[in-house]
């Protein structure tokens, strides 16, 4: 119907120089023909691949290297070797790690796929191959989950669904990527900010900067000269209000063309902070390396050109879109809206039961130090005694299980497995404690509750957690 | 103004307030009050304690008498409470050197009356108990089984039980030294622990011993419910342990022949309250200090009124007694674990991975 891939495909494909530089942007006045336009013909208007490709080589390079640092740090072995137990996702008790060597063999596997990834070498393949491996070492062990590594599944997943460009890749490809394929990294970067900001706006973060008032006094001393900033109440509050605004509004100055320069200096220091003063690993560095997919669509050009080939044609690029990719985009722009917001329909405040915490960006949010020890009474013969989460737990993984009920639920699911596999069928109620964000200690876990019997549900669909978590009190809103 | 002005208008105020601190008592000042007025005295006193102990075993074994056998139980239990009265603090050059396997180790009796019924290796100096020996056979348990022994005087008869004591006497004293030097004073490029626990050169150590100090003193309680008290508190050895742990293991560290079980804890006590009352004290919240406190009474009091009794006889004959203790100490450690954790911000509780998530 609408015919504008005539712009680009004279000359080298990938090299021309752009009516537009947005990714989109200004494809209306492209377009403005009079001719009836479609978003379906938006979205899939070629754009220069040269931004996605600059996505593709980072995205690859750091999975490559987080891959390897995490055989280099022994992980493999500590994280998922060692363990006697996992705490597993509800629902998928089914995923075990590999044999030994199979499982070094995988996360090996894991960094070939990124490089393969950052060469544009089978990309979607490659991607695809990502994905699966990825997400089944995610799926291993529940008290491993990282937002982060989410993030990374669902970008992995991007670069499986986009066309390959062919641009900095040894892949062949006509040197653009259809508009949607832009936006989608964009706005798998902006969900994260989104909501991440959407997060922080509870009176906690905002009246009374914590948890950043329990952290920062911490991190003095990481910092020689300005240390001692930090332990001052203000600065708490100053970068509690900073954070959020941050997070909330970045987006909108990135894909502002006048404030992007700025924003994305913003993002560098940003992330650059939090990495001096907090333990996130790679996390920071990701949101560094992919953000630049803000800038125009050709971005890279004159930085990847200089080191790689152009695009050899395969072909004429596509420009409308299909129904089914439109639809598919837009199913996945929904559930990204919802499922974050998914707590809302859950009883309780979710960083106090953590039902609705996994995939939902709530990141670096709350401060939680808790206890964990399980009453088990043997009704056969009326005996009851005490037992640590470490029975059937790795102290990291008891750890974790001390704050999230759906851990420690899952955690006396494997003390009664432990008494069944002797012989006995036990009862296993929960001793509890937390301490939230700063406050006095609660009990997180009903005692009276024989978590044994308990439902674990199916994650990430809430596992029931108003019938054996006990409600913060009082509330967070108070 | 001009641009130079506005800046040094807003720069120096800035690093004056960061220099200045955040008001109140600060992380490095506690812990060098800690240092100087508890925790190198105590290392000082031990290795005091540990000398005398040596000296009062060679005399034992040079003139083996009723007169001298007690003195030299006496200054191993005054020895063994010095000890236990830094372990709450077991950090720093203790934890480097692992101390604890040179001075107080859970023992195998076992073993140690099959090498003294042995003849090799022979002969039993410092030398040989100190580097070729196994833990389980050295330490104050080691000397608590010969000394405290029914026949010990019988036993000590025997060149070779004498030159093994004072063997195993000499590589505690030695440690002890070893270690009470090391927190006050420098070798090579290391500085002496009292100066690396007060951040003196880097205040980022003193955040490091923090967290160590609190880790300690749970795992201090914990040691003390989990294992001496567990048993003891009625669940009974019949109970399934709460980890696969050998239950006889568990009740030889619990108290050896010489019963000192009760003194241990109240000793440990004493070390708690040193360290987390009034060293770490003034860093906690007000209400937070006095629930600690209250904790470390009830915790004191339940112990003190189990009188000269041992652990093995209280289990039988003041069980509601030991049941308060273990209460008391129980609170106490889910007080450290979640408010004093979150009061001092201690952990961040990321993950030990790559954290995104906190708690």
């Amino acid at each position: 119907m609408l015919l504008t891939r005539s712009r680009y495909v004279s000359g080298r494909p990938g090299d021309q120089k752009p009516t537009e530089n947005e990714g989109g942007h200004r494809v209306g006045a492209v377009l403005g023909t009079g001719r009836l336009v479609t978003v379906a013909d938006r979205l899939g208007t070629p754009v220069p691949g040269w931004s996605v490709a600059a996505f593709r080589i980072a995205f690859g390079a750091l999975v490559c290297f987080s891959s390897l640092r995490f055989l280099v740090r022994g992980w493999v072995d500590r994280l998922y070797l060692a363990p006697a137990n996992h705490l597993t996702y509800a629902g998928f008790d089914w995923v075990r790690p590999l044999p030994g060597p199979a499982m070094y063999g995988l996360v090996i596997a894991l960094a070939a796929l990124g490089a393969c990834i950052a060469i544009g070498f089978r990309t979607r393949l490659a991607a695809a191959l990502f994905v699966a491996g990825f997400t089944y070492t995610e799926l291993i062990d529940a008290s491993l989950y990282l937002n982060h590594y989410w993030f990374v599944t669902l970008a992995a997943a991007w670069l499986v669904a986009i066309p390959p460009s062919g641009c900095a890749s040894v892949d062949r490809g006509p040197g653009t990527v259809p508009t949607w394929a832009v936006w989608a990294l964009r706005g798998q970067l902006a969900v994260v900010y989104v909501f991440a900001g959407i997060a922080k706006l509870n009176a906690d973060w905002l009246l009374r900067a914590v948890p950043m008032r329990l952290w920062l006094p911490d991190r003095a001393g990481q910092l020689p000269l300005l240390g001692g900033l930090l332990e001052q109440v203000w600065v708490a509050y100053a970068m509690s209000w900073a954070g959020a605004a941050f997070d909330l509004t970045i987006v909108a100055w990135l894909l502002w063309r006048r404030s992007r320069p700025f924003a994305y200096g913003a993002v560098v220091a940003f992330h650059v902070a939090t990495l001096m003063l907090f333990q996130i690993g790679v996390f920071g560095w990701v949101m560094i390396a992919l953000t630049p997919v803000f800038f125009g669509p050709s971005w890279a050009q004159p930085l990847l050109r200089r080191v790689t080939r152009s695009p050899a044609p395969t072909g004429r690029p596509r420009v409308r879109t299909r129904p089914a990719t439109l639809v598919a985009l837009v199913a996945v722009a929904l559930a990204q809206t919802v499922v974050p917001l998914r707590h809302l329909a859950y009883a309780g405040d979710v960083r106090w039961t953590e039902e609705g915490y996994y995939l939902s960006w709530r990141v670096v949010l709350t401060e939680k130090a808790g206890w964990l020890e399980f009453w088990v009474s043997d009704p056969a013969t009326g005996e009851t005694w005490l037992v640590r989460p470490t029975l059937v737990l790795e102290d990291w993984q008891a750890r974790q299980a001390a704050i999230r009920p759906d851990l420690a639920l899952t955690a006396a699911h494997l003390v009664a497995d432990h008494y069944r596999e002797l012989g006995r069928d036990v009862e296993v109620r929960a001793d509890s404690w937390v301490s939230f964000n700063g406050r006095r200690r609660q009990r997180l876990l009903d005692p009276k509750v024989d978590l044994a019997s308990h439902d674990r549900g199916i994650t990430p669909f809430g596992f029931d957690a108003s019938s054996f978590v006990l409600p913060l009190d009082p509330p967070v809103t108070e | 103004m001009k641009p130079r002005r506005l800046v040094a208008a807003v720069l120096v105020p800035m690093v004056l307030v960061a220099c200045s601190g955040g008001g109140g008592t600060k992380r490095t000042d506690a812990l060098a009050d800690l240092a100087d007025e508890y925790l190198v005295p105590a290392y000082g006193d031990l290795a005091t304690a540990t000398a005398e102990l040596q000296t009062a075993v060679a005399d034992l074994c040079a003139r083996p008498a009723d007169a001298t056998l007690a003195t030299a139980r006496d200054e191993l239990a005054g020895a063994r409470g010095a000890w236990k009265r830094t372990e709450a603090a077991r950090i720093g050059p203790d934890m480097a050197r692992r101390s604890a396997e040179k001075i107080d180790w859970p023992i195998d009796s076992t073993r140690i009356d099959e090498l003294l019924d042995s003849s090799t290796p022979s002969p039993l100096t410092a030398e040989v108990v100190g580097t070729q020996m196994s833990s389980a056979l050295r330490g104050f348990g080691a000397l608590e089984h010969v000394l405290f022994a029914p026949d010990a005087l019988v036993g000590l008869q025997s060149p070779r039980t004498c030159e093994y004591v004072v063997a195993v006497a000499e590589v505690a004293s030695a440690e002890a030294t070893a270690v009470a030097a090391a927190w006050n004073t420098a070798s090579g490029d290391e500085p002496a622990y009292r100066d690396t626990l007060a951040g003196v050169d880097d205040s980022k150590t003193a955040d490091m011993a923090l967290d160590d100090l609190i880790n300690e003193a749970l795992n201090l309680t914990e040691r003390m419910t989990d294992i001496e008290l567990r048993v003891v508190r009625g669940d009974g050895p019949e109970a399934p342990p709460p980890d696969p742990v050998d239950p006889d293991l568990l009740l030889s560290i619990a108290e050896g022949p010489a019963g000192l079980g009760v003194t241990d804890a109240l000793d440990r006590i004493f070390g708690l309250r040193a360290v987390v009352v009034d060293g770490i004290g003034p860093l906690l919240d007000d209400d937070l200090l006095a629930q600690v406190t209250a904790e470390l009474d009830a915790a004191q009091a339940a112990f003190e009124s189990l009188g000269d009794s041992t652990l093995r006889d209280a289990a039988s004959q003041q069980t509601s007694q030991v049941r308060v203790a273990f209460d008391a100490l129980k609170a106490l450690q889910v007080t450290l674990a979640t408010e004093v954790v979150a009061d001092l911000g201690v952990t961040v509780g990321f993950s030990d991975t790559d954290g995104d998530s906190a708690g």
